[in-house]
This record gives structure tokens, C-alpha cells and sequence, in this order.
């Protein structure tokens, strides 16, 4: 078959990708079409109006008779370009092979969270992090805490579920709006096709409990509860101050639209324990239960670069990661670093036991640091190029 | 017939002349020299026999995979040959028996009759021998995506790609076949800018067609189609020709199962190593996180050794338009390789091949609205009913059913000046 013209070389997103940020000259150009005008105050830039209208109008071509169509369209525009997020628009993200339900209330799952918990996957089903998967006796058991619409349970339990592996899978909330949309959740994907019922040996639930009530949280590591394998968290993590303060950090349509609860650590939790700060409490609470529930592997979303630094090296020092591999994930841990992106950091771990060694903390991926990844080492896997504990 | 016809049945004039014809045999066969099988091909398709019938005698020995898969591969030549063989010495056997001034006149008629029948039958089993020979493209089987661009000249051949996508796209729904859209680009997402046909001036477009087999369906259509129209932006009426290019990539399954190609396999031709792909995604400055909520989920990739590349912003998620990028990078490294293959099979018969030479790049097919007209120029065919082909109707069946035709006779001329040079190189050695 012959190429009979030239593909354009520069691709758009090519084109587009040092040109973010041009508001200003799309302010002049009065040739604009409306919807995109209306637009352009949150996507700031014409593509990415363009892919928000594209969707908005197949959303509202889905939702609403033709007749109506361009109004509503227009009228959602109009709402979005105020800030509503999109997702809240539309009722749904996509996470996975999953569509997640979104409602005010409960924070929108994010890019990162689906990278990680893919990553995640891949290294469970692909790379035996937690064994091989045919020689676990009873299920795999995960626990998820701070779960919100409950997408990174729903997604594990879907991934495993498709390869016929027996699966038990719980997200935890204190949240009674996140708990009514993760159920809800569950059924939605059931109704799509997504997930199938649980079988036999399968089960997924949703359970309200604080993380800081040992009374709450003592049932899921009750004598006889069976090994749980996977623990994974993305808790609140931004602090106070950078919510309160108009630095530009959090971004305006997420301060005035989504759940304080979900985003920042309540001041009444308590102080940090040293080296860590009062917006990372949830960190070491975490890693209390997690020494309790023993899991292999533990998964936390972390905030900053700053944050993944303070985190992992309290981690260093805190028993539960004695003896476990340790690594920090960027946003995306599975594409190749850049050339400027380090692979690997020493953390200088103030332990005196530790003699004053530094501990060596391999680096995966490229993007932000986004998430701490605590596993526990198994004799018989391929290690690969992962550095054990020294 | 005479009226004492019925007690000859044709099996029994059949064992009736067996004793007689024998001899003649040798020298009929050179006699029937009508053949419209070039004598490469049936060499070839002799040759293939041969080896067909060693691979039979070796596996009743002892079983092999390898000698039970190219067995396979080659049973329909062997069989087309042995049913073409059949019926051409039924037929020398029926001339001699006519040559012959003893033969009885009743026995004769009978003769000439079957002789008819017979002569018939062996046109079709010569196309069929012809068939069994083309090469199969070892992409036919699988599904297939077809990229849709416009060519030069604006806003008109955009419009045209966006009736092209959608004659494709009827195509597969009246057939009932699975459709997916990959990317669909318009340089107006708003539908601000329709055309009076209610086209969208579409910048590119990926349509993949899930059933295996879709792509020896639709491969025929690769290649730049071309409209003559009066656009509605044409004011003074007259009529623009602009044309839009159409590429078909063969599809590879998720796992390759359900096929005999598998590009997950490192050993497979058409694997792309992951670690050779570069991924880029559209990098946000400053927080990220819980502290913004962007929908930016474009990504490209890009194939370090060719420098193909890929980028998709089409879906909300960013696994999703890294898969789909993926999808399309892998068909487009595999037709690249496949080109690669085919151009030095075309090395070997240039040197027979100058008048016949296929111009790439020339248009396969118009569309002339005016005339209410669509032409295939490869396949010289020609059709009335336009609406009809761009509503994606039977109209267009009968046209793709031109082109393959088409394909497959071209096919067969490749193979025999492609055998004829391979035999000469021969008896020059
Ligand atoms: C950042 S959201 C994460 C939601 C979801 N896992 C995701 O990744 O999209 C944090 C969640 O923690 C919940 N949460 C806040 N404080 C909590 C507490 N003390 N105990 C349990 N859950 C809490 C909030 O209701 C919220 O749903």
C-alpha cells in the first residue's frame, strides 16, 4: 500500500505543546465561535476548549433531544467556564476500564491515581509482586483507605476479577457521600458491563470507618482476619495554608468546587510526629495500621516532591518498612524517565541505629513524585533492578 | 439425443473410452496449448504439488508442526491443480475420441456435448489454480483501521474526506460489522462550519473495523479518491476537483489470539519493542495532585528507529488515547515493514516488469456528482447510483468487489513475472 501524501509531520499536539498559556492572544482573536469563548476562562487554551466542547456536546447529544441540544450546550459551556468542573458536568471520569460516577461532595479521581493503581496492577498481575498469583491459597485481599467514589478498589477488583482471580476488596470512608457513590459506583459498572457480579470467591464492599478510631478500624485487622496483600491510600494531603492561601497551587475550580474533607487533614488530628508536618498526619497514622494490618505491599499517594521526601524518609525510620523495599513513583511510573528526571535518591536517615548510612530509594517513571510504594520482599521473585533494603 | 441415448450414462462413456485414449494422452497435452494459465504459473503450482505430496509421505512417517503447517498452506494449490489436471485430460481424452473416424456417431454427439461442459468447467478451475496461487496477504484475516486525510485545497477535500468516513462507516453498519472511532479530528469541533451536505471539513480521521477479515475487505481501498463536484461554497458553480487519501492498516488483536500473528511475540515481525517507544505526555507546571483537576489527557508516542508517530487527545482518559495511540503505531510499523518486503519482491521482477508498472500515488477512484458517476480506474468500472455509493449501498459492494478483482488479477500477473524471472535466473545457472 503506497503513503500517498505526507503525514503532517508536526502533529497538533506537537504544535501545541510550547504554546500553553496563550490567553492573552486568544483574548484579541474576536473570530473565536462562542462555546469556545465561553470556554476559554478554564481551559485557558483553544485545544483543550476544543476536546471540553467536543465532549460536552457528545454528552448533551446523548442526554438531550436535538431540538434542545445547542442550548444546553451552551448553558454548560457557560458553567464550565465559570470553573464547574468538568466531571461534575458530565456525571462521570473514566478511571481504568472503568466509568466513575461524579458528584459534588466527592472528590474526582485524577490522572495519577489511575496511572499508579495501574501500575500497580500490572506489577501484581505481570510481575508477581505479591507472588504468583495461582499459589495465593484463599483470596487476594485489599484494603483501600480514604477511598472516595471508591475508583481504585473498583478498578483492582474488575482487573482481578476479569483474570478469574479470586479477589475480597474493601474501601474504607468516613465520608457518607463517598460511601453512597462508591456503591453506586459498583452497581454503574456492573450495569455497563465493566464488572461482572462478584462469583463465588469474589466480593467487594464499601465501609464506613475513621482512620483515626482504633475502635473503627479495628476490625479489619482483628485476630483471624486472613493476610490482607494490598493496602492502598490517597488520603487529604494538602495543607492549610496553600488551601487558604491564594498562591495558585490548588487551582480555583478545585478550591470552590470539591470537598475540603477530601483535600485537606482536619486541624483537630493532632501534631505530626518529627520530621514529618501537620498536613502529613495522615502519613503516619497510616503506616500505624498498616504495621497492623501487615500488608505486602503498601501504595500512598503523596502531594509534592517535598511531601514524597519528608514521607519516605519517616518511612525509613518507621518499623513497618524495616526489612521492606521502598520506592517513590512519579505521576507516570511507567513511562521512561527524561534526561533530567533522577532515578534514584539517598535518603539521609536521621536514625541513629541506621549508624548514619543513607538508604537507597530507586525512583520509577516520569512526572512528579506522586506516591510511596512499600513491598515486602519476596525471596523467590526476580528482583530485577530493585534495590532491597540495606 | 438419439433415443437409445439413456443406457450411456457420462461415467460409463468415461470407463467406455479409457482403454481407447490412453495413448494419445502425450500427445494431446501438448495439443491443448490454449491455456490462458501462463506456463510460470503452472510450473509453480506443479512444483507446489510436488512438494505438497513429499509433505504428505513425511508426515504419515512421523508428525511435524512446521511440515503440517506449510502442508496446509499449499493444500488448495494441490488440490486446484489435481481437479484442473482432471479436467484437462478429460477433455484431451474427449478430442481424441472426437479425432477418431471409427467412433461411433451416437457415442460422438454425446462426446461433443460433454466436450462443452467440460471446456466450460476448465475455465474455472484455471481461475481457481490462478487463486489458490495469488499470494495471500498474511494480513487478510485480521481487522483493520483505515486513516482518512484530506489532500491540498482547503476546505472542499476536507468536506469530501468527512463523506468518505461516513460512506465507510454506513458500509460497515448495513454489513453489520463493528466500527470504532479512533480519532476523529474536525478543524471545527464546533459544527459551526457544516457544509450544505452537512459534512464537517474533516481534518483526519482512524475508523477501525473489528472483524477479522476486514482487512482483505477494505484493503483495496487505499489510495487517493478523488471528487468532482461544485462545492456550496462555489458561487459561480463550476466544478473543483480535490481529492482525499485513505490508508488501511491491518488491526492486530489485544493478545493475538484468535490469529496466526502475534505481535506480542518478540520473534513475530511486526513486534515493536516497548523500550524503543518514546511516551510524552502533555507535562503541567507547577502542583498536581489532589491540588488541580485538568482534563488535558493528550499523549503522543513516538517510534524512535522510524520516527513514526502518534499523538490522540480524543478520549477523556489518558490510558485510553495511550492505548489507542499505540494500537495505530503498531499497524502503521507493521505496513511499513510489510512495504519493505513487498518492495524487494518488486526488485526481483522489474526486470520483466516496465509497461504494467503501477504508479503509486495515482488516484484509484472518482467520484463525479455531476455526472452521478463512480469509477474504479484500476478495475475500469464504473457505476450510476452515487447516492447509493456514498450512502455506503450495494452500489459500493459492487464497486470493492471491482477493486479486489482487480487486486487479485494483478496479483496473479506479479506472481507470473515474478516466477518467470525466478526461472530464468534458473536455467541460466
Ligand atoms: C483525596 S480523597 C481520595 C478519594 C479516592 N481514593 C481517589 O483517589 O479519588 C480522600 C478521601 O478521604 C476521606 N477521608 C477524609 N478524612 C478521613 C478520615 N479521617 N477517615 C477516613 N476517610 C477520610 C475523604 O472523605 C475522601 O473521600
Amino acid at each position: 500500500m503506497s503513503h500517498l501524501m505526507i503525514r503532517p509531520a508536526t502533529s497538533r499536539l506537537l504544535r501545541t505543546l510550547p504554546l500553553r498559556r496563550h490567553s492573552s492572544l486568544l483574548r484579541t482573536n474576536s473570530s473565536i465561535p462562542p462555546n469556545l469563548a465561553l470556554l476559554l476562562p478554564t481551559c485557558k487554551d483553544l485545544e483543550s476548549a476544543r476536546n471540553e466542547l467536543r465532549w460536552l456536546r457528545e454528552h448533551v447529544e446523548k442526554t438531550t433531544s436535538p431540538a434542545k441540544a445547542p442550548a444546553v450546550v451552551t448553558e454548560l459551556c457557560r458553567q464550565r467556564g465559570q470553573g464547574v468542573p468538568l466531571q461534575y458536568i458530565l456525571g462521570t471520569q473514566p478511571f481504568g476500564s472503568l466509568e466513575i460516577l461524579c458528584r459534588p461532595n466527592v472528590l474526582i479521581p485524577r490522572a495519577a491515581t489511575e496511572s499508579y493503581t495501574n501500575h500497580l496492577l500490572d506489577l501484581i498481575i505481570s510481575h508477581n509482586v505479591i507472588g504468583p498469583l495461582d499459589e495465593i491459597k484463599e483470596s487476594v485481599n485489599v484494603i483501600d483507605v480514604c477511598t472516595g467514589t471508591g475508583c481504585i478498589p473498583l478498578q483492582v477488583f474488575a482487573s482481578l476479577q476479569r483474570r478469574n482471580i479470586m479477589v475480597d476488596v474493601k474501601g474504607v470512608d468516613v465520608s457518607p457521600h463517598a460511601l453512597e457513590l462508591a456503591k453506586d459506583n459498583l452497581d454503574h459498572n456492573v450495569k455497563q458491563g465493566n464488572i461482572a457480579s462478584p462469583r463465588e470467591g469474589q466480593s467487594i464492599g464499601f465501609h464506613k470507618a475513621d482512620v483515626f478510631r482504633d475502635d473503627e478500624m479495628d476490625i479489619f485487622s482483628k485476630p483471624g482476619q486472613k493476610t490482607w496483600h494490598i493496602m492502598t491510600s490517597n488520603p487529604p494531603y494538602i495543607s492549610e495554608e496553600v488551601w487558604s492561601e491564594d498562591t495558585g497551587d490548588v487551582e480555583l475550580s478545585v478550591r470552590q468546587h470539591e470537598p475540603r474533607l477530601a483535600l485537606v487533614p482536619e486541624r483537630n488530628l493532632g501534631d505530626a510526629p518529627e520530621g514529618l508536618e501537620r498536613h502529613d498526619i495522615f502519613y503516619s497514622r497510616l503506616l500505624d495500621i498498616a504495621m497492623e494490618l501487615n500488608p505486602r505491599i503498601l501504595l500512598l499517594e503523596i502531594g509534592d516532591d517535598a511531601q514524597a521526601l519528608r514521607v519516605a524518609e519517616y518511612c525509613t525510620r518507621h518499623p513497618f518498612c524495616k526489612s521492606r523495599i521502598i520506592e517513590l513513583w512519579r505521576d507516570c511510573p511507567d513511562i521512561k524517565p527524561d534526561a533530567n528526571e533522577q532515578t534514584e535518591i539517598i535518603l539521609e536517615s536521621s536514625d541513629k541505629d541506621q549508624g548514619g548510612f543513607g538508604r537507597k530509594v530507586p525512583i520509577k517513571g516520569s512526572g512528579q513524585l506522586r506516591a510511596i510504594y512499600v513491598q515486602q520482599p519476596i525471596e523467590s521473585m526476580d528482583m530485577g533492578d530493585r534495590k532491597i533494603a540495606c | 439425443m438419439p433415443p437409445s441415448a439413456p443406457w450411456i450414462c457420462r461415467t460409463c462413456l468415461r470407463a467406455l473410452r479409457q482403454p481407447l485414449t490412453r495413448q494419445f494422452v502425450r500427445q494431446a497435452t501438448t495439443a491443448a496449448g490454449d491455456s490462458k494459465l501462463a506456463p510460470a504459473l503452472l510450473t509453480r503450482a506443479q512444483n507446489l504439488s510436488a512438494e505438497y505430496e513429499n509433505l504428505q509421505s513425511t508426515l504419515e512417517k512421523s508428525f511435524s508442526q512446521a511440515a503440517a503447517k506449510r502442508a496446509g498452506e499449499i493444500s488448495s494449490v494441490a488440490g486446484a491443480l489435481a481437479a484442473y489436471n482432471n479436467s484437462r485430460s478429460s477433455i484431451d481424452d474427449l478430442t481424441s475420441l472426437l479425432a477418431d473416424p471409427d467412433s461411433d456417431a451416437e457415442l460422438a454427439s454425446i462426446a461433443r456435448d460433454e466436450l462443452a461442459t467440460e471446456e466450460e468447467k476448465l475455465v474455472m478451475l484455471e481461475k481457481e489454480l490462478g487463486r489458490s496461487l495469488a499470494p495471500k496477504d498474511q494480513f487478510d484475516e485480521l481487522p483493520c483501521m483505515i486513516e482518512f486525510r484530506p489532500g491540498p485545497g482547503g476546505t472542499e477535500s476536507r468536506y469530501f474526506t468527512d463523506t468518505l468516513f461516513n460512506m465507510y462507516q454506513s458500509l460497515c453498519q448495513r454489513r453489520g460489522m463493528r466500527t470504532n472511532v479512533l480519532k476523529y479530528e474536525s478543524a471545527d469541533s464546533a459544527g459551526d462550519n457544516k457544509s450544505a451536505e452537512g459534512e464537517l471539513p474533516l481534518q483526519e480521521a482512524v475508523l477501525e473495523i473489528l472483524d477479522p477479515g476486514a482487512y482483505g475487505q477494505f484493503r483495496t481501498e487505499a489510495g487517493m479518491h478523488r471528487v468532482q463536484r461544485v462545492p456550496s461554497t462555489e458561487a459561480k458553480g463550476r466544478v473543483h476537483t480535490s481529492v482525499a487519501a485513505l490508508w488501511v492498516l491491518p488491526l492486530f488483536p489485544e493478545t493475538g489470539a484468535g490469529s496466526s500473528i502475534d505481535p506480542d511475540d518478540p520473534e513475530s515481525e511486526f513486534y515493536v519493542d516497548q523500550s524503543e517507544v518514546k511516551v510524552e505526555t502533555m507535562r503541567a507546571r507547577g502542583a498536581g495532585g489532589q491540588h488541580v483537576n485538568k482534563t488535558e489527557s493528550a499523549i503522543r508516542i513516538t517510534h524512535i528507529p522510524t520516527g513514526e508517530s502518534v499523538s490522540m487527545q480524543d478520549h477523556r482518559s489518558q490510558g485510553r488515547n495511550r492505548q489507542e495511540a499505540w494500537k495505530i503505531l503498531r499497524s502503521r510499523i507493521a505496513d511499513k515493514r510489510r512495504e519493505q518486503r513487498e518492495a524487494e519482491a518488486a526488485q526481483l521482477r522489474d526486470s520483466v516488469l516496465t509497461v504494467n508498472q503501477i504508479h503509486r500515488g495515482e488516484k484509484i477512484r472518482t467520484y463525479n456528482y455531476n455526472q452521478d458517476r463512480c469509477t474504479d480506474h484500476r478495475a475500469g468500472f464504473d457505476t450510476n447510483n452515487l447516492r447509493d455509493v456514498l450512502e455506503g449501498g450495494e452500489s459500493l459492494d459492487k464497486v470493492m468487489a471491482a477493486s479486489r478483482e482487480w487486486m487479485l488479477q494483478r496479483d496473479i500477473e506479479m506472481l507470473t513475472l515474478e516466477e518467470e524471472a525466478k526461472q530464468k535466473k534458473q536455467q541460466k545457472k
